[in-house]
């Protein structure tokens, strides 16, 4: 991931005089439907430590498990209305938002007999089913396939496609804002028209993915474009993370044509040495979501789109020899926006009642599944999910 | 080129007559030198047509020396020793070496025997690895087999090191079993645990291959219902051994070859003339080559370009030269990090090679090929200019291109070749070989 902020000055409105056909062109194509929810999906790979992320700093079997790595009471940020539970230091811009209502922490997910491997839990969350057997369709390629009008989706990320996009539907897959210039300039917007007027023809089958494909990667291109010309009213994090919400929060404000949004951080798998690293991890994520909010407030937009935040497995209660934490199960997830019901939902983690040194779960993240397509998308869940998952009540 | 569908299964592998079976012309050649090789180089396509369809296989196929330039590379890329260099030196032999036919296999056994130096973390055994394929690539599979599980890059990748009398590590059993030889639902787990420990004590030291004799299991073990004190060599023959792994590989090779859906009638006929070939790969893949079904019409330009097809394969074709130290980052963007397969599974090859990134990969990689900067390869434009655009088609579509499409990107590109060659390289239809 590579996107430069000199690269956004250059497609900046101030650069319009200058700017060549191709982006004339795309700026002046009708703005899209602006009115369907927006859902943000954020990935933590690796298994982001959740007993050091929403901290049950009253418990003292948490203090004696990890006797290097725990929170000191006095450092964990309150939680506004919670006696027992608060936030890792590193992420006052999320208190802010839980203090304003427009932060959910849904306690406890995991789901039943708990992957330990990253690649099979992570491919259990894509797919909705932990009996996965071979990698097909993922939950949210599905929920594409299920309402062609009116959903699309983009992925925005150097790694492949996730699964959770797979199925009938392309995804166009936006890695870097290079790409741009490539179809743009004098030579760019030639190439650009040749290859438009090449693939307006259909093609058998087999070529025809391929020109699928590529007519959805220059229309996204296109829009891209165009929405990464509104400069952002906030400050982003500079790191990777930072830059990639930046898009996300233009392409929701800007009225990019995605119902769906994916995106991830990586680095959690924090096996040795966690505390510096883990500290670094979540202030880059709590600047980089409320960065991301700020934004879409300031645009009108905060109240349709849903920011999800989920990680693959949570870790071990006791730290380990290496000063880190190993492979666990149940951990929080985060949902963030305006029509949120804010505040702590679920039974808080019992480290009385552990499973081999883990958490047991509370809540099969498949209701938090259920409850986003259904209330944002109007899909049938239990078609979507194959199975019957009780709807949380979050949104306001 | 229309019969080979027609014929039922047994004869579809039977060998390509031309006349008989369709005709023996610049398509047919060209489409042996992109499946065999990469891309289709005038003079090597010229070639092959003057062999004809039964020679020219061996002639692709058969061992060569390494070129004094070759061998320099070779040397001093292993000097610096890290993966870029020893990618570098590999993706150099591709494009300018004298056997790309033998690369290209090599690069099949690299998918089969997936090692990544992720977790290797010595480049050069990677290297060794690499050239155990080019050695022994067209051999008989039972040796090379033998070869990769004395491999220490191999080894180390599958945690051979842990697998010790009394604590059995079954993943290279495991993998030796699904992925190597038989496939999915032609063993039991219990299989799995009796040749973990027949394998106990095939160990590394000090970067070779050390049969640590302490740590071997000598006791009594059931494989496939037979029970002995059986050793690693024995688990490698019975596995070999079994009509599944027949299948297996067979299907394993046509797939990567010929590319047409292969029914189970199919499937019994490939396990046939691979064990008429008695394991040996090469004897097999000239028989693949030179078979009906290989020049059929939906064989054509059926499989989906590799990034190696794709990046190797145009610069061969337009005669182009490179950096080489580029390359292995340019086909990386696409996909494909060479000696760095995502997982002992390799590469999610066909379909999954193009998402819109690596698709906006490849269209920044034939940009580059005519922009003239610095670090652009070298492409022969004045030779290409000269010969015209009849030449030009000639050279990417042999077998032509839908005449809309074709007065579509010549008149937009306005007797730009640079541009045309660029648009060609882009279309959909080229993504596949």
């Amino acid at each position: 991931m590579k996107l430069e902020r000199r690269e956004f000055l250059k497609l900046s409105g101030a650069g319009l005089a200058l700017a060549p056909g191709f982006l004339l062109e795309a700026a002046q194509e009708a703005a899209p439907a602006t009115d369907g929810h927006r859902l943000v999906v954020l990935q933590l790979t690796g298994g982001n430590d959740g007993l050091n992320t929403v901290i049950p700093f009253e418990d003292d079997s948490y203090h004696r498990s990890r006797p290097a790595l725990a929170i000191p009471k006095a450092r964990v940020l309150r939680l506004e209305g919670s006696t027992e539970m608060g936030l890792h230091p590193a992420m006052e811009g999320m208190q802010a938002l839980y203090r304003e209502g427009h932060l959910a922490v849904i306690q406890g997910i995991g789901y039943p007999n708990p992957d330990r491997s990253h690649f099979r839990s992570m491919d259990i969350w894509h797919s909705a089913n932990p009996s996965i057997k071979e990698k097909g369709k993922g939950w949210l390629g599905k929920s594409l396939e299920t309402k062609p009008a009116e959903l699309n989706a983009v992925h925005i990320g150097g790694e492949s496609l996730p699964l959770a996009l797979h199925g009938e539907r392309h995804v166009a897959s936006i890695q870097n804002l290079d790409f741009i210039e490539l179809l743009s300039g004098s030579k760019g917007s030639r190439l650009k028209k040749i290859l438009r007027a090449a693939n307006s023809d259909p093609r058998p089958q087999r070529e025809d993915y391929v020109r699928g494909l590529a007519n959805e990667t220059l229309d996204s291109l296109d829009k891209i474009l165009k929405v990464s010309r509104n400069p952002a009213p906030v400050e982003y994090p500079a790191s990777e993370l930072g830059r990639k919400m930046k898009l996300a929060g233009q392409m929701v404000s800007g009225g990019y044509p995605a119902r769906i949004l994916y995106l991830s951080q990586g680095g959690y798998d924090t096996h040795a040495r966690q505390g510096d690293v883990h500290t670094g991890l979540l202030g880059d994520l709590s600047g980089a979501l409320t960065a991301f909010y700020r934004h879409v407030e300031k645009t009108g937009a905060a109240e349709r789109v849903t920011v999800m935040v989920f990680s693959e497995f949570g870790r071990r209660v006791k730290e380990n020899a290496s000063l880190g934490t190993d492979h666990g199960c149940a951990a929080p997830m985060f949902l963030l926006s305006g029509k949120i019901k804010g505040g702590l939902h679920g039974p808080s983690p019992d480290l009385s009642n552990l499973d081999r040194g883990d958490l047991r779960f509370t809540i099969d993240f498949r209701r938090v599944y259920a409850t986003l397509v259904e209330e944002l998308f109007r899909i049938d869940s239990k078609k979507l999910l194959g199975g019957s998952f009780d709807k949380l009540g979050l949104f306001t | 080129m229309t019969r080979g569908k027609l014929l039922p299964p047994g004869q579809r592998l039977e060998p390509y007559v031309p006349g008989e079976d369709g005709p023996w012309d610049y398509p047919a050649a060209a489409h042996l030198a992109r499946r065999a090789a990469f891309g289709a180089p005038k003079e090597l396509v010229n070639k092959l047509l003057e062999l004809g369809p039964h020679r020219a296989p061996a002639f692709l196929l058969r061992g060569r020396d390494e070129t004094p330039e070759m061998k320099a590379v070779a040397d001093s890329r292993r000097r610096i020793g890290n993966t870029e260099a020893i990618q570098t030196w590999w993706a150099h032999r591709m494009l300018r070496g004298n056997h790309p036919a033998m690369d290209k296999l090599a690069l099949f056994w690299h998918d089969h025997f997936a090692t990544s130096d992720t977790k290797v973390r010595d480049s050069r055994l990677m290297m060794d690895q690499v050239r155990l394929f080019l050695r022994e690539g067209t051999g008989h599979f039972h040796a090379l087999a033998q070869s990769i599980a004395k491999d220490p890059a191999m080894i180390i990748w599958l945690d051979g090191n842990s697998n010790r009398r009394g604590k059995p590590n079954e993943n290279f059993a495991r993998e030796l079993m699904e992925l190597f030889t038989l496939g999915v639902g032609n063993y039991t787990e219990e299989d799995i645990k009796e040749a973990a420990r027949a394998f106990t004590g095939w160990h590394v030291k000090n970067r070779k291959f050390w049969f640590n004799k302490r740590a071997h299991d000598t006791g009594a073990k059931t494989l496939f219902g037979f029970t002995g004190n059986l050793d690693g060599d024995y688990v490698l023959r019975a596995c070999l051994e079994k009509r599944a792994g027949a299948e297996f590989i067979a299907g394993k090779l046509f797939d990567y070859y010929v590319g047409t859906p292969v029914s189970p009638e199919l499937r019994k006929s490939l396990a046939e003339l691979y064990l008429a070939s008695f394991h040996n790969i090469g004897p097999f893949l000239e028989k693949l080559l030179s078979s009906r079904e290989f020049y059929s019409a939906p064989a054509r330009r059926a499989i989906m370009s590799s990034p190696a097809d794709f990046t190797i394969g145009t610069l061969r074709t337009l005669g182009a030269t490179a950096g080489s130290d580029r390359l292995p980052a340019e086909m990386s963007r696409m996909g494909m990090d060479l000696l760095r397969p995502p997982s002992v599974k390799g590469w999610q090859k066909g379909k999954s090679w193009l998402n819109s990134n690596t698709l906006l990969s490849r269209y920044r990689f034939a940009s580059m090929l005519g922009s003239g900067t610095e670090n652009a390869p070298r492409v022969p434009w004045d030779k290409i200019e000269k010969e015209g655009v009849d030449e030009l088609f000639k050279l990417f579509f042999p077998e032509g291109l839908a005449g809309r499409i074709r007065k579509t990107i010549t008149d937009e590109a306005g007797g730009d070749l640079k541009l045309l060659v660029t648009a060609l390289v882009e279309l959909p239809e080229y993504q596949y070989i």
